[in-house]
C-alpha cells in the first residue's frame, strides 16, 4: 500500500515537472508561429513566390516580425 | 517502472544543465547600470504609436520613425514634439512601413521596408529627396555629408554593404558574408566606429565581427556557444526561427552594445558590451524588451518600451 502511493506521488512530480516544462515552452511556441504563419504566407503568395525577390520581401517582413513582436519571454 | 521514472529525471536534469551550457561564459569585467532621464510617448497619449527607427542630431534633437502611423517625427532635447512628417503612401514624403534612420549634416535618411530607395528630407522634416536604389534596405549609417552606406537586401546582392554617393550612385561595395549561405544568414545590423571601421552583428547567426576601413576582416566573435538555431523551410527556402543577435550600437569609444534575441537570459533586454578589441567586458539588462538599441554622440542609450509606444533615453552608468 505504501509502495503503490510512493509510486503515486513520484508519477505526480513527474506529471508535474512535465506540465511545467510545457508551460515554459508555451509562450515561445505561439510567438514563433505567429511570425513564421505570416512568413508562410507570403512566400505561398504566388506574386511574391515568382519571384526571389518576393523571397527577399517576405524575409524582410519576418526578420522585423521576429525583432518587434516577439514578447517578454523567458527561453 | 521506477527506473523509467529514474531515466526520466536524469533526462531532464540533463536537458537543463544542457540549456545552461547556451548562455553567455564569459565573465564580464564591469557592471553596467542605466538612469532614466527622458521618456517619450505612454498608453496615455498619441505621441507615438509604434516607433521603429530613432537617430539623434548633433543638438540631441530626436527623430523618430512611426510605423503606425506612416510618419517620421521630430523630438527636441526636452522631448517636445517640434515637427512631423508623412502619409501613408509611394510619394515624395510619404511611407508604407518607415524603418531605419541615419542623421547627418542637417539631414535626415529614412529607408522604408515596402519602398525601395532612400527618402531624404533636411532637419525641419521638409522632404527633399528620394535615391533611387533597385534593392531594399536593412540598415543605414551616413557618417559623412557624401557617404551613405547601407546594408543591402537582394538576392543578387547579399552579404554586402553598399557604400552610396548623394546621388545614389554606387561608390564601393564592401563583402561580409557568405552567399553560399541561406539567405537570413546574412541578414545583418551594422554601425561605423570613430575609426571608420565596420562592426556588425547577425541576426541569425552567433557573429560579431569588425572589419577595417578597406572591408579587410580584424575579429570574429561570438557570445553563445554550441547555439543551434531551428532551420524550417517553406517550400525549397530555408529560414531560421531563432533570432541570435537583434541590433548593435557603439559610444563614443567605440565600445560595441549588442541587443541578444532569443538566446539571451531576457530575449529583447539583454545588452552585451564589448571592446572595440572584440572582449566581452560587460552585460546589463533593460527595463523592457526592445527591437533595437540607439546611442547617440554624448553616449545616452535609447530604447523601446510599452511595445512601441513609449520611447525611453537613458545615461549609460559604469561602476
Amino acid at each position: 500500500m505504501n509502495l503503490t502511493r510512493s509510486k503515486s506521488s513520484t508519477k505526480a512530480v513527474s506529471v508535474g515537472m512535465l506540465f511545467l516544462l510545457m508551460l515554459t515552452f508555451i509562450p515561445v511556441i505561439a510567438e514563433a508561429i505567429t511570425c513564421e504563419e505570416a512568413l508562410w504566407n507570403c512566400l505561398n503568395d504566388p506574386v511574391n513566390g515568382i519571384l526571389m525577390g518576393g523571397a527577399v520581401y517576405c524575409f524582410n517582413g519576418y526578420v522585423f516580425c521576429k525583432k518587434y513582436i516577439e514578447k517578454d519571454t523567458a527561453r | 517502472m521506477s527506473k523509467r521514472i529514474v531515466i526520466f529525471h536524469v533526462l531532464i536534469l540533463s536537458f537543463l544543465l544542457g540549456a545552461w551550457d547556451l548562455f553567455p561564459k564569459t565573465e564580464p569585467q564591469i557592471k553596467i547600470r542605466l538612469s532614466e532621464v527622458l521618456s517619450i510617448g505612454s498608453l496615455e497619449d498619441d505621441t507615438l504609436f509604434q516607433w521603429v527607427g530613432v537617430v539623434v542630431d548633433e543638438e540631441s534633437n530626436i527623430y523618430v520613425s512611426d510605423t503606425m502611423d506612416y510618419t517620421i517625427k521630430k523630438f527636441d532635447a526636452s522631448g517636445k514634439l517640434i515637427a512631423i512628417k508623412g502619409r501613408r503612401g509611394q510619394g515624395p514624403g510619404e511611407f508604407l512601413s518607415p524603418r531605419s534612420l541615419a542623421q547627418s549634416n542637417k539631414r535626415v535618411y529614412v529607408i522604408d521596408e515596402n519602398i525601395p530607395g532612400i527618402q531624404v528630407f533636411d532637419d525641419q522634416l521638409n522632404f527633399l529627396n528620394r535615391l533611387s536604389i533597385i534593392q531594399s534596405i536593412a540598415d543605414i549609417e551616413v557618417v559623412s555629408p557624401d557617404r551613405i552606406y547601407a546594408a543591402s537586401l537582394s538576392y543578387d546582392k547579399q552579404g554586402v554593404i553598399i557604400c552610396l554617393d548623394l546621388k545614389g550612385g554606387l561608390i564601393r561595395e564592401i563583402e561580409f558574408g557568405d552567399r553560399k549561405k541561406e539567405m537570413l544568414k546574412n541578414f545583418v545590423n551594422f554601425e561605423i566606429g570613430s575609426d571608420n571601421c565596420f562592426y556588425l552583428v547577425y541576426n541569425f547567426d552567433d557573429k560579431i565581427e569588425k572589419f577595417d576601413p578597406s572591408g579587410a576582416l580584424l575579429w570574429s566573435t561570438e557570445l553563445f556557444k554550441k547555439i543551434k538555431s531551428k532551420k524550417e523551410k517553406i517550400r525549397n527556402i530555408t529560414y531560421f526561427t531563432n533570432i541570435v543577435y537583434k541590433d548593435i550600437a557603439l559610444d563614443s569609444s567605440d565600445r560595441v552594445y549588442v541587443l541578444g534575441g532569443d538566446f539571451s537570459d531576457n530575449k529583447g533586454k539583454d545588452v552585451y558590451v564589448i571592446d572595440p578589441d572584440g572582449s566581452h567586458i560587460a552585460t546589463f539588462t533593460l527595463p523592457e524588451s526592445s527591437h533595437c538599441i540607439y546611442i547617440d554622440h554624448q553616449d545616452y542609450l535609447y530604447c523601446r518600451a510599452n511595445e512601441g509606444v513609449t520611447l525611453k533615453k537613458f545615461k549609460i552608468i559604469e561602476e
